[in-house]
């Protein structure tokens, strides 16, 4: 096998999409994300929800366009100017932050968490669906609503482009029999609500609660 | 927490369980629907018969009729499962089987889930109905 020596590729048609190879092995250039990218600015924040001003604790390294990712903070929303250490929002944000982690990461470098993880998964949710239905935890989603037995809806925080989104859903429970989740398309999806539907294929697809109902929303 | 319940389409309740703040969950209740914000505890937690609840004066309740035909769908099943292998043996005809112990042991069926049903029809409260159903 032979190698290639270099410390530089680039396409003869482009000035500017160079990979440079640096000297201790790893991939730099301006396109692609280093650690720091990948990591991104981790800081803390307060803003009220309904708000866009956001007062971070420090400034460093935050500039306009980067993707800001903090709870209640909507998909998608980026930096629109930084003030001293006053961070202005895209979009309001759906929830009162008090010194609470923010991070903010690259708009433009390939393989930042903004750049591939915004275009995987949307949306997601872990409730228990016995007993008091409770959310375990959630992304981008603003409640589930519970229509009886085994008939759950899942609602966003902030709606999808459209409804042609891939809905994943599961379910389990600590009995012996096997249980499925799955989108329920009686009730046509919408951009802003999935509803699904857990049951027990042992008894002919009998509606039943789980304990542990997960679903995952890809677009 | 809190919660919003309203009225479904069907007559029955939906409860919607907010991930955070309740008014952040408004959004999601039908449009022009009536609801009402409730605290977690006025909901039940027994959802036996999560298919009779119905919204009450004051908080959710049950339709005793309902929770009856429930119970009844519930008695099915079990006797069902209970028939299944006497069913396997008259069905197969195996040689040897004692068709008329097979028989026997289904009507020994028959009868006590005839008086279930009886118990569940007597039933004056979801409690009774569970006990009716040895649940």
């Amino acid at each position: 096998m032979s190698t290639l020596s270099t410390t530089n590729l680039k396409n003869p048609s482009s000035g500017s999409n160079n990979i440079v190879l640096n000297t201790d092995g790893t991939i730099g250039g301006a396109a692609l994300a280093g650690v720091s990218d990948v990591t991104g600015v981790n800081t803390t924040g307060t803003v009220t929800s309904g708000t866009t001003s956001l007062t971070v604790a420090s400034a460093t390294g935050i500039t306009a366009g980067m993707y800001v990712v903090g709870e209640g903070i909507a998909p998608g929303t980026t930096v629109s100017t930084v003030v001293g250490t006053t961070v202005t929002l895209s979009a309001n944000a759906g929830a009162t932050l008090s010194s609470d982690p923010v991070t903010f990461y690259s708009a433009s470098k390939v393989i930042t968490p903004a750049a591939v993880g915004g275009m995987l998964c949307r949306a997601w949710v872990n409730f228990n669906g016995t007993g008091t239905v409770a959310i375990r935890a959630s992304y981008n989603v603003s409640s589930i609503t519970d229509n009886g037995t085994g008939d759950y809806t899942v609602n966003f925080t902030t709606a999808l482009a459209d409804a042609n989104y891939s809905c994943v859903a599961s379910s389990g429970t600590a009995a012996s029999d096997y249980r499925i989740a799955v989108p329920n398309f009686n009730a046509a999806p919408t951009s802003s609500a999935c509803r699904l539907r857990t049951s027990t294929p042992a008894a002919a697809g009998t509606a039943a609660d789980d304990p542990y109902v997960n679903v995952a929303i890809f677009r | 927490m809190k919660r919003i319940i309203y009225q479904s389409e069907s007559g029955g309740v939906a409860v919607i369980i907010p991930t955070e703040l309740v008014d952040l969950a408004l959004k999601d209740v039908p449009e022009g629907v009536p609801y009402e914000i409730v605290e977690e505890a006025d909901i039940p937690s027994d959802r036996t018969f999560r298919g009779a609840w119905v919204m009450g004066d004051c908080c959710i309740e049950h339709d005793l009729d309902q929770c009856k035909a429930i119970a009844h769908d519930k008695r099915r099943a079990a006797r069902a499962e209970e028939f299944t292998p006497h069913d396997e043996l008259i069905a197969k005809q195996i040689p040897g089987v004692d068709a008329a112990a097979v028989e026997e042991a289904r009507q020994a069926i028959r009868d006590r889930y005839a008086a279930v049903q009886a118990e569940i029809e007597a039933a004056a409260s979801p409690d009774e109905i569970k006990a009716a159903l040895g649940i």
